[in-house]
């Protein structure tokens, strides 16, 4: 009861904050990069986030360009509903709350804009209305430092072209990236925030330290067709313990990684030509990671992930389309944690390997009415230390020891303006940590998990 | 730690004390730097979305900047993003700039896609269309679109581009253009596509 009142009156707080700010902006009300440089955001976003080239060199000349505003704050909210394919499991027991009710999700405030000539910074903070389930099925919210990239940026020439050269401090490995190929502003970009069902295995780089680590580097733009980057991360602890504000550290689950030198790189070739833009790249990590997060001491793990990435975007008018793809391979060194005896839920290989595929194709008409999809894969070692933990009712057996994940994601959009959207997505599974059936024991099937999400995403 | 945080605010002071771009905003600057991204290097660019600048008469340059900065030309690429870059640019830079693009040779980019449309398009743009009340365009314009003063250059000018902006005729977005308004009137969309077909392939 007190669940349900409390979510009403946020649902009316968010309608009244919604109707207050829309009240109070002028119809062209746009976030603070818009307002900074006086463009519209269909200057650098086709459809946000996706950026065109126009926006890949803001963020690459470190949101330098325009007048700094006195107060560089903008607001981003997100409603939604949302359906799983089943549910309860067999046992009767629910894997998500709220189904099919209307929800007030997220709500993101952003420091964004140039701090000077040479500076400039994205900074987001996010407040989530449903973050998980508690034990007595009430759901706790939660806020956090979202995204952060701070950049200082200068320029030179470099045989004849020009070079733009920066260092960046960022959270999360490839937030700071420019093409939306790479994980941290990948497709999806929204979907449902109620605690529900997930996959349980993805390569680290595919946002497995996302607001856990601080990564400082340096990165150059040379004639607007090569981009490189050398980037170091290490837990944010410490001096950058502000980059991780709201990580579960209370209960040890932070990401410990040795060291501030577990590098990041990214190489890629970028060429636009008539209304073609087209990008070809590598980007990958190398990290040290304590098994025990309480205990960040001793031998670690090594995980070596190596990507290769393209995007081609059709810029016209009144047509976009965007195709889209990366392939990240994750070599596994359990050097610490690997258990000879295959006792218990340590990884009984020493070495494993895991392979992510995913691949999009969009069309936006008019920049108003979008239609994607989108196919992902992983696919990985055998291990049943690692994979082999949920287990048969009847037999007792694992009913995989495999981590692979298959699905799709279909989704209609509809933008009335440049910063609001409507959006219909459905997620798809064919394959879930290893099984295509029982994933669960009980005899779940992945089409189970399938979740229908209809959402409406304002930013101020 | 600290050894590391001390080197990237060492780093972070050196990159800032790099002489600000502000005080170097010459032409050339400017345009390899902000205008280049859309219009092209030198104002010539490949897409469609974006007018040639290389070879544009100075003073058309000059009102059209103008018209964007106090947000009288109001079409929909001149509001999302003109408006805002013209805004940061101040009387001196507009004619630094209009100085550098209308001394670019311009490029012939384009070509003749249907002979027919090119042919129909050559004889309005030459001869107008009494009937009609559309004067030659070259009258204007110039026998090949070259332009001159206040008259915009349109030869080499993408087809796509072309197409919009005498679509915005009909409209009220670009009230400076007073004679176009009237002219536009005569013209039908497969005289206009007629005309884009001749003028792109100049």
């Amino acid at each position: 009861m007190n669940s349900k009142r409390s979510r009403r009156a946020w649902l009316l707080c968010g309608c009244m904050l919604l109707f207050l700010l829309g009240a109070a902006l002028p119809a062209q009300a746009v976030p603070s990069f818009a307002r900074q440089t006086g463009m519209d955001c269909a200057a650098c976003h086709t459809s946000f986030p996706e950026l065109t080239p126009f926006g890949r060199d803001f963020k690459l000349r470190g949101y330098t360009l325009g007048e700094r505003q006195l107060v560089p704050l903008a607001a981003m909210m997100q409603f939604s509903m949302t359906h799983l394919s089943r549910q309860h499991d067999k046992s009767g027991a629910s894997l998500m709350p709220r189904q099919n009710d209307t929800q007030f999700d997220v709500l993101s405030l952003f420091a964004a804009g140039k701090l000077n000539e040479h500076a400039g910074m994205f900074v987001q903070w996010t407040y989530s209305n449903n973050s998980e389930t508690r034990p007595d099925d009430s759901i706790r919210h939660h806020s956090q430092l979202d995204n952060a990239d701070f950049r200082v940026v200068g320029d030179h020439d470099l045989l004849g072209k020009e070079l733009v050269f920066g260092l960046n401090l960022n959270n999360n490995p490839t937030v700071q990236d420019v093409w939306n190929s790479t994980p941290a502003w990948g497709f999806p970009f929204n979907g449902t925030n109620l605690p529900h069902p997930e996959p349980g295995y993805a390569t680290w780089i595919d946002g497995g330290l996302s607001q856990q680590e601080a990564g400082l580097g340096g990165y150059f733009w040379w004639d607007r067709h090569l981009y490189g980057e050398l980037s170091f991360y290490g837990t944010a602890d410490g001096f950058f313990r502000v980059l991780s504000a709201g990580q579960p550290w209370e209960n040890h689950e932070v990401t410990r990684l040795d060291g501030r030198d577990n590098p990041y790189w990214r190489l890629a070739w970028n060429q636009d030509w008539g209304a073609h833009s087209l990008m070809v790249g590598t980007y990958g990590m190398r990290i040290d990671v304590f098994p025990d997060s309480a205990n960040p001491h001793g031998p670690t793990d090594r995980f070596t992930d190596t990507a290769l990435d393209a995007q081609y975007q059709y810029l016209s008018d009144p047509h976009i389309v965007t195709l889209r793809t990366t392939y990240i391979h994750e070599q596994q060194d359990y050097k610490a944690s690997f258990d000879q005896a295959c006792a218990g839920d340590a990884p009984c290989n020493s070495h494993n390997h895991l392979n992510t595929f995913k691949a999009q194709a969009s069309y936006l008409y008019d920049r108003k009415y979008g239609v994607s999809l989108a196919y992902f894969s992983t696919t990985g070692s055998s291990d049943a230390g690692l994979y082999g933990g949920v287990t048969d009712a009847i037999s007792g057996l694992p009913v995989s020891t495999r981590p692979d994940n298959r699905g799709y994601v279909a989704e209609l959009d509809y933008n009335p303006w440049t910063n609001v959207r409507f959006m219909l997505q459905y997620t798809g599974y064919t394959k879930w940590d290893g099984a295509s059936h029982n994933i669960d024991g009980m005899g779940r099937s992945p089409h189970d998990n399938d979740t229908l999400f209809l959402g409406t995403w304002f930013a101020f | 730690m600290n050894a590391r945080i001390w080197v990237f605010l060492g780093l972070t002071g050196m990159v800032a004390a790099i002489p600000a771009i502000a005080a170097e905003q010459s032409a050339a600057r400017m345009d390899r730097q902000l205008c280049s991204i859309c219009h092209g290097p030198g104002g010539t660019t490949s897409s469609e979305l974006f007018p040639q600048l290389a070879g544009q008469p100075a003073t058309y340059f000059i009102n059209q900047m103008k018209a964007f900065r106090d947000q009288s030309r109001a079409d929909q690429h001149a509001r999302q993003f003109m408006w805002g870059i013209s805004s940061r640019l101040s009387d001196e830079d507009i004619q630094n700039l209009a100085s550098y693009y209308e001394a670019q040779q311009p490029v012939h980019t384009g070509h003749i896609t249907d002979q027919a449309q090119y042919e129909l398009g050559k004889n309005i743009f030459i001869h107008g269309d009494p009937r009609k009340g559309v004067p030659p365009c070259m009258t204007c314009h110039g026998e090949k679109g070259e332009g001159k003063d206040a008259t915009p250059r349109l030869g080499g000018q993408h087809a796509a581009y072309l197409k919009r902006q005498l679509k915005v005729f009909y409209g009220n977005q670009r009230p400076a253009a007073t004679e176009m308004h009237q002219i536009v009137k005569g013209l039908s969309e497969s005289d206009i596509d007629a005309i884009a077909q001749y003028l792109q392939a100049q």
